[in-house]
């Protein structure tokens, strides 16, 4: 059975429930990071997460080339590469994050298909994230996020994201957030 | 007192002062692009970023846009990247594959040399027109070890002269291997409200710095351990600069190597293995003593790398108060696949905008640049006089001129002395060929 046909048996009101699941989900995620809630954010990823967020670039229609892990990454992580970047700010030491950097994630487009494994589901959404910081420092970054979600007990954990983000140079002198 | 009389006084190499105003003013900025940026040799390229004829990227030297430019006979080419009818940029792409580029505004063509081919209806000009006239200004053009450097001042010395003993430096990263090296694919670029010296000061000899501001991120890798345990405090370290270039670090072949390698041994043992090969062509003292240890470095006037963490990176001046850094991450071509990737990991893990140490960098480069807005902040010069007047030329190890330890001001005022040397000479001939 392929994916679509997977979808249309679904009746709406299954694919209503999957979709307000997953919007509540994403929710909770974007509360835990905006209140630095890593505890809680590590709960809501896979231990064999990949975490992908490829470097943009401004090429000719004709150059371009599917996205390649093997070029620069923003981001390239695992789990636990990630828990490596979050013990930097529980250091203690983190000078530049305090006062804290006031973060917001908005999430929003979700579109949920079924995933290529059982239990799993394929999700696009588009974040905003809102940076502000000491006097007046604003950043804005806008991304696609295109996830896995493995559904585990009465909720998902992330398995796999790979966020492409709408600016090729990062107009700010830190990427200090996960999106 | 005439404006140059004044700018003389701005760095002080005696005491080690350094004038606020040169992170500020206007006028110094504009002064850095014509009798800096206009004139020395500037980074603009690694050679396999454009390996094959046609092979472009767009860059800036200074803040003039250049397209650097693989052209049909293999040369390198690097030429101004704005068209000579209106103006116009002619290539918007950051990098690609072109025989020619064409202007969107009349369609005026230039060739990957950077000639005037043609353009859209030239009938109209009847013949009035000389084209090899109007060709884009092209700089000059030399490599060294695979990197590209281009200079559009025709009395500059020749590159080898320019970077004179610190090609023995760049060797240890340039030439481990016969197949020399390459930058992995893109580019990473970001913002920072800054001063761009303050990003080249800092990898040329800011040791001091690693242990507080990088505390966070030692702490991290070393999961709460002693900070920083990497850090060689040992009296060996040392500062090199020549011409104006500098190194900065440890002699004992481990510290990078072990901070990159969070608990992993593949990358130390891997170099273990290479160490021999290496010291053929670097001899043991490069080979074994100072590569993998913490180093960092400045190529005069403003690029920067670190070698072990591998980041390759230019700091573009985009005003006096802002610059944009591009970094690239550099492999040995030869690596295998698995090697490749823990380098290129982590250097992103540790030098890239999201890199738990270069994270802390911009807040205290920005605020460093910024606070100078008052008028009366701007009053009181800085200090930069740790260990200053202890450098030596006759060092019997290294060549340049050598300060011990690492933690000293040296290099950070012989930067200075070098971006003094550009802004008070009229031309080439009134700048010092050895410093």
């Amino acid at each position: 059975m392929d994916k679509d046909t997977k979808v249309q048996v679904m009746s709406e009101s299954e694919q209503m429930l999957l979709w307000y699941q997953v919007n509540k989900f994403y929710s909770a995620e974007a509360r835990a990071l905006d209140e630095e809630d890593y505890v809680s954010w590590f709960n809501m990823l896979a231990e064999d997460l990949q975490y992908w967020m490829p470097v943009r670039e401004s090429l000719f229609r004709k150059d371009e080339k599917p996205d390649s892990t093997k070029n620069m990454n923003h981001y390239n992580e695992s789990f636990q590469s990630l828990q490596l970047r979050v013990a930097r700010l529980h250091s203690g030491a983190a000078w530049s994050e305090d006062p804290r950097t006031r973060y917001r994630h908005l999430i929003s487009n979700v579109e949920v298909e079924v995933g290529e494994k059982s239990g799993e589901l394929k999700v696009l959404s588009n974040t905003l994230v809102y940076r502000n910081r000491l006097e007046r420092e604003e950043y804005w970054l806008v991304a696609k996020r295109e996830d896995v979600l493995r559904q585990v007990g009465g909720s998902f954990k992330v398995v796999k994201r790979k966020i492409t983000p709408d600016f090729s140079c990062l107009l700010s002198k830190n990427l200090n957030v996960f999106l | 007192m005439s404006q140059l009389e004044e700018l003389k006084r701005m760095v002080n190499l005696n005491d080690g002062r350094i004038d606020r105003r040169i992170f500020w003013e206007d006028w110094i900025y504009q002064l850095e692009l014509e009798k800096l940026f206009a004139k020395s040799w500037l980074f603009v390229a690694h050679e396999s970023q454009i390996a094959k004829p046609g092979d472009f990227l767009t860059t800036y030297m200074g803040q003039d846009n250049v397209i650097v430019a693989r052209h049909k006979d293999h040369t390198i080419h690097v030429f101004t990247n704005s068209c000579t009818h209106r103006g116009n940029r002619i290539c918007f792409a950051d990098r690609g594959q072109a025989r020619q580029f064409n202007c969107n505004y009349h369609g005026w063509a230039f060739g990957t040399d950077g000639a005037l081919l043609g353009m859209h209806e030239e009938d109209h000009y009847e013949g009035h027109i000389n084209k090899s006239d109007w060709g884009l200004q092209n700089a000059r053009v030399e490599t060294y070890k695979g990197l590209v450097f281009a200079c559009f001042d025709d009395e500059a010395p020749r590159l080898e002269e320019f970077l004179g003993d610190f090609r023995w430096y760049l060797d240890v990263i340039l030439d481990q291997t016969e197949e020399g090296t390459e930058f992995i694919g893109g580019t990473m670029k970001n913002m920072f409200n800054a001063n761009w010296k303050f990003g080249a000061e800092n990898f040329i000899g800011d040791s001091l710095h690693v242990g507080w501001t990088h505390a966070s991120g030692a702490k991290a890798v070393s999961k709460g351990g002693a900070v920083p345990e990497y850090m060689p405090v040992d009296p060996e370290s040392f500062h090199a600069n020549a011409n104006g270039h500098g190194w900065e670090g440890g002699v004992d072949g481990l510290g990078t190597l072990a901070l990159v390698s969070s608990g992993d041994p593949t990358l130390v043992e891997y170099f273990e293995k290479e160490r021999s090969n290496m010291a053929k062509r670097l001899g043991d003292l490069r080979a074994r003593k100072l590569y993998g240890s913490v180093i960092s470095a400045t190529v005069f006037p403003n690029f920067s790398f670190l070698p072990g963490i591998n980041t390759m990176r230019t700091w573009l001046p985009k005003g006096p108060r802002q610059f944009e850094l591009r970094s690239w991450t550099m492999v040995n071509k030869n690596m295998p696949d698995h090697i490749r990737d823990i380098v290129q990991k982590a250097s992103s893990l540790t030098f890239s905008p999201s890199g738990i140490f270069e994270m802390d960098d911009g807040e205290n480069w920005e605020n460093a640049t910024l606070s100078n807005e008052g008028v009366v902040t701007r009053r009181q010069s800085l200090h930069y006089g740790l260990r200053v007047g202890t450098s030596r030329r006759d060092d019997p190890e290294f060549p340049g001129n050598i300060s011990r330890p690492m933690y000293s001001d040296v290099n950070q005022l012989a930067f200075y002395q070098r971006w003094m040397d550009f802004l008070t000479a009229d031309s080439w001939g009134d700048i010092p060929k050895v410093r």
